[in-house]
């Protein structure tokens, strides 16, 4: 919670530590390198082009961010209603959904992103799409599975028989008790969705440059290993450290029994 | 059982059939026109209209969904923009490579995964390193964990060749990141079902009888965890032989996943629709073949699925 929060506060209050496209004269070394980190009025260093690092690593954080909780909302949302929705009303309409939430599952993720992305641009909210795309059907089928367990259940049966119609069994019955799953879920669905959403700016799909994002801050710091290796090291451990933040949120919750670590979930 | 193999094979059938269906709505949205990415840029109005006449461009919605629904039927995936030879030769030239590190990545995750679960699983207390080193590993995203190795082992320390071939040698960096990734999830599960096997009824009954150690844990520990792990393995080829764009893209290796790389950033459209196409072939077919390998080692699986 810690490590989000604080990834939270550096894309909220990214305006103050300065400007991420600025090239002050200050911002190479005599010879044309970056500055390292630490130097004064510099504390990350500068990139190549003598922009100031933490500067961008903030700007960055409101894309990387922005896609990945929009991304984890709408896909987890998605999710959760097809898989209530299919494993409550059952019938045609659960043979159509899971139909088409097998499709989803069984297209290979990255490069539907790549093509997902020359489609729908490549803004914050583009990948966003994309990105929902891509993941709403594995949470899809988790809650699927556990609706139709809960379906039969007594207390449901029996709210059934009353009469009650079906939204609000749902709501006030199978919804309550599918919430600490959710949460796991939304948890380490967060985690692939940041790692995922930086990949394709990693792989030149996602948030194009002079823009910063720390996935396509990664790709242009590879280039500078050599000489500047504080130009990936810096963007590597944003990412790493919100992957880090989801994962252990997830761990802690699911280690009180919602659900088990899902393999396919963090697979890219 | 075969009942149920073959609902579940019609089932991936339909599955198979949606995704057909999604890159042909695919292929509508993406930019450029496919005429004019075959005959180049300057040519003739007549030339552009023959292409666009042999590709059925000019024929109705429905129509060109039938004869592309027919051709992939067929296998027939249509004819790579830039290279100008049909898509499915294309991939079955990447297939061997791609293969062999879907081999590899899957080999170092059993192995290391098996191992460290079960002897997690063994303890009578869970380690605690163990599971802080798969929280870690499981925030690494795959493309820097590659590159951190590549830069490493081949760069810095010269102990491996950066890449670029299919040699022995060059396999080992892109198994060992394609691995290493698995490995939280392979021990997780080996370890869970280890403690299942030791606190079960059986157990006990092996052990008042006297079996050797060995014995014990062929027969009834090991035999215990194979059925998760089939099922585990069996999605991981799948996912692995439908291109692993992130880690082959590190490595420069020349498998499905670097094709697809090239095919999207050349926006080749069949190229780019006939490897999704086919890696979504091979994961419902792996999932089938999960399933049966699964029927075979497990007698519960059986009873279970019939009954």
């Amino acid at each position: 919670m810690a490590i989000l929060s604080a990834g939270v506060l550096l894309a909220v209050f990214a305006p103050i530590f300065g400007d991420p496209y600025a090239t002050p004269v200050d911002g190479l070394t005599p010879t044309g390198l970056p500055l390292g980190v630490l130097t004064s009025g510099h504390p990350l260093g500068t990139d190549s082009l003598g922009r100031d690092m933490l500067a961008r690593v903030a700007f960055g954080a409101r894309a990387s961010l922005e896609i990945a909780f929009i991304s984890n909302i709408t896909s987890v949302g998605l999710g959760v209603m097809v898989g209530l929705v299919a494993g409550f009303y059952r019938g045609w309409v659960e043979h159509a959904l899971m139909r088409i939430t097998d499709v989803f599952l069984a297209v290979p993720t990255v490069i539907s992103g790549l093509a997902l992305a020359s489609v729908l641009g490549t803004g914050v909210i583009g990948i966003s799409i994309v990105v929902t795309a891509l993941y709403w059907a594995w949470t899809a089928r988790v809650v699927f599975g556990e609706t139709l367990a809960l379906r039969r259940r007594t207390f449901v049966e029996a709210a059934i028989a009353m009469g009650a119609p079906g939204r609000t069994v749902i709501r006030r019955h199978i919804l309550p008790n599918l919430a600490s799953l959710i949460a796991t879920i939304a948890a380490f669905n967060g985690a692939t969705v940041v790692a995922v959403g930086s990949g394709l700016s990693y792989l030149g799909a996602g948030i194009q440059p002079p823009t910063p994002e720390w996935g396509n801050m990664l790709a242009e710091g590879q280039g500078a290993i050599d000489y500047a290796p504080h130009l990936l090291i810096v963007p590597l451990a944003c990412v790493v450290l919100i992957v880090f933040g989801f994962v252990l949120i997830g761990e802690s919750l699911s280690r009180r029994g919602a659900v088990s670590l899902q393999r396919s979930w963090l697979d890219i | 059982m075969a009942r149920y193999l073959i609902v579940r094979a019609g089932l991936g059938l339909v599955t198979i059939a949606g995704v057909v269906l999604l890159t042909f709505v695919l292929q509508f949205s993406l930019p450029g026109d496919p005429a004019r990415r075959i005959a180049g840029p300057r040519a003739s109005p007549e030339v552009l209209a023959t292409v666009r006449a042999n590709l059925h461009l000019d024929d109705s919605v429905p129509s060109q969904l039938l004869t592309y629904v027919t051709d992939v039927a067929q296998g027939d995936l249509g004819v790579s923009y830039i290279r100008r030879r049909p898509v499915i030769d294309l991939i079955m030239e990447r297939l061997p490579a791609t293969a062999v590190l879907a081999v590899g990545g899957l080999m170092v995750e059993v192995t290391l995964g098996g191992g460290l679960g079960l002897w997690d699983g063994l303890r009578r207390k869970r380690s605690r390193g163990l599971a802080a080193a798969n929280v870690v590993l499981l925030s690494i995203p795959t493309y820097s964990l590659g590159f951190l190795l590549l830069v490493v082992f081949a760069y810095r320390l010269d102990l491996l060749p950066l890449g670029g071939g299919t040699s022995a040698k060059e396999l080992i960096l892109p198994a060992a990141t394609l691995g290493l990734f698995g490995v939280p999830y392979y021990a997780a599960v080996v370890s869970e079902s280890t403690r299942t096997a030791l606190s079960a009824s059986y157990m006990r009954t092996a052990v008042a009888k006297g079996l050797p150690r060995r014995v014990i844990l062929r027969r009834h520990v090991i035999r215990n965890c194979l059925s998760p792990v089939i099922t585990l393995a069996g999605l991981d080829v799948a996912i692995y032989l439908s291109g692993v764009v992130f880690v082959e893209s590190v490595f420069a290796w020349p498998g499905i996943g670097q094709l697809q790389e090239q095919a999207y950033n050349e926006l080749d459209r069949p190229l780019l629709m006939g490897t999704v196409i086919v890696a979504a072939v091979v994961v419902v077919a792996f999932n089938l073949v999960a399933d049966l390998v699964r029927a075979l080692v497990d007698p519960r699986a059986r009873v279970e699925e019939t009954g």
